[in-house]
């Protein structure tokens, strides 16, 4: 368990990441708050925790922009829960965002040395 | 879970209740208590299982960027409060010290006064050619003028310390100078404050006295030892009243004692204020005791067992406040 371990991660680089990562999550299914900073976790190994602040100001932000819309279900236990889902504009912003990345990686590739 | 419920309600205690923001709240909330319970499923202690998920928190100013809020409120900037100020305002409060301890003193002046003609009259010593009413209201003339003179006092003190009342609750920010200035001139009041509170007090215990020495001119002497127990005991009081309130501005500007904590109680002016109210009270209780029972010439007891109990309460009172 590294629960308790600083995210090894340089945390800056991972925020603009965030998007990529709720939104992919959010194509599988609709999800909510500690369903989704659970599979982060989980799919990066331990590797990253967002934050509780962060994880919500991407929902805010998406939310506001069109991209994700929130609606309310409840869970086994009877509480009350809002969950996420993609929209379509989600879904074009999300590969356009991929695509970004994946140019941001090959321009950056050559510049990349392991010691 | 109760830490994180208020830890959460802390950190949105300033931000505006709008819609968005509780339902995010809300969200969070139930987010945090997942993330708990998952914890605790773990085997994590309960210290272990909150550490976590408050730690994981992460930092408020990132939601309210995102939102557009402004950031907390900033605490407002401390009205500074110069060496001149602090003059002014010792000035004003020495003044009003003055003015309240002469207030409560013609307080009890008016009672004794009203005690005294009652003796005069009931000796028949005055009022003689006057009717029955006539006697009654010839004691009770000075006592409402002298109880009205007293009242003014407070009101106009009130008025006059009114634009300091921001000091009580110590949100300003005293010059350094001002400050060692004062707490050298507090430093050498101290001696006459001890000495002024002892006077008090030994005025109070001794007061009774003058019961007996009254007694000693003849039985029906004694009732004028209470007017003169009441002067004393004005006298005490005018003491406690006067020091209390200039140690009690210094505290206030120095941010000592009762005043360093935001959570200050007055409790300085506790003796003035239970003399304030317990005098008039019992000068009350005289009065309704003489007009309805016509005990004028026994209910004068309550008194003397006031001015003991009372010596009593102010000794016990300030010694445990020094301790």
């Amino acid at each position: 368990m590294t629960r308790d371990k600083p995210a090894p991660v340089n945390t800056d680089i991972m925020r603009g990441l965030n998007d990529i990562m709720i939104l992919y999550l959010l194509m599988q299914e609709p999800s909510y708050g500690y369903e989704i900073s659970r599979q982060i976790r989980e799919k990066t190994r331990d590797g990253y925790v967002i934050r509780e602040t962060t994880l919500y100001s991407v929902f805010a932000r998406l939310e506001s922009a069109g991209y994700i819309e929130s609606f309310s279900g409840t869970v086994s236990m009877g509480r009350p829960r809002t969950y996420y889902r993609i929209t379509d504009a989600g879904r074009t912003y999300y590969r356009q965002k991929c695509q970004e990345w994946q140019e941001i990686q090959s321009l950056l590739l050559p510049f990349i040395e392991e010691e | 879970m109760d830490t994180i419920i208020s830890y959460l309600n802390n950190l949105f205690a300033n931000l505006p209740k709008s819609e968005r923001v509780l339902a995010l709240k809300a969200q969070m909330q139930a987010s945090m208590e997942d993330k708990y319970l998952a914890l605790k499923a773990e085997g994590r202690s309960e210290n272990e299982a909150i550490g976590s998920v408050i730690s994981e928190f992460g930092n408020i100013d990132e939601l309210m960027a995102e939102l557009g809020l402004a950031s907390a409120p900033q605490a407002a900037p401390l009205r500074p409060f110069s060496l001149q100020d602090a003059r002014s305002y010792l000035a004003a409060a020495r003044q009003t010290a003055i003015l309240i301890g002469i207030g409560v003193f013609l307080c009890l002046l008016g009672t004794a006064s009203l005690i005294w003609i009652g003796q005069l009259v009931d000796n028949g010593q005055l009022g003689q050619h006057l009717g029955e009413s006539g006697r009654g209201a010839l004691a009770m003339i000075p006592f409402f003028i002298l109880i009205a003179a007293g009242v003014s006092m407070f009101v106009y003190s009130g008025m006059k310390l009114d634009r300091y009342k921001f000091l009580e609750t110590g949100e300003f920010e005293l010059a350094p100078a001002a400050k060692s200035e004062l707490e050298r001139q507090r430093e050498a009041f101290q001696p006459a404050f001890g000495l002024g509170i002892m006077i008090g007090v030994s005025l109070c215990i001794l007061s009774p006295l003058s019961l007996f020495l009254f007694s000693l001119f003849g039985e029906e002497r004694t009732g004028f030892g209470v007017p003169v127990l009441l002067i004393i005991v004005g006298i005490a009081v005018f003491f406690f009243i006067y020091f209390g309130t200039i140690k009690d501005a210094f505290n206030k500007l120095l941010k000592l004692e009762e005043y360093a904590n935001k959570n200050k109680q007055e409790t300085d002016k506790v003796i003035g204020i239970v003399a304030a109210t317990v005098w008039p009270l019992a000068a009350a209780t005289y009065l309704l005791l003489g007009f309805t029972r016509g005990m004028w010439g026994t209910a004068w007891i309550i008194f003397p067992i006031l001015g003991i109990v009372f010596g009593v309460f102010s000794a016990i009172y300030t010694g445990i406040k020094k301790s």
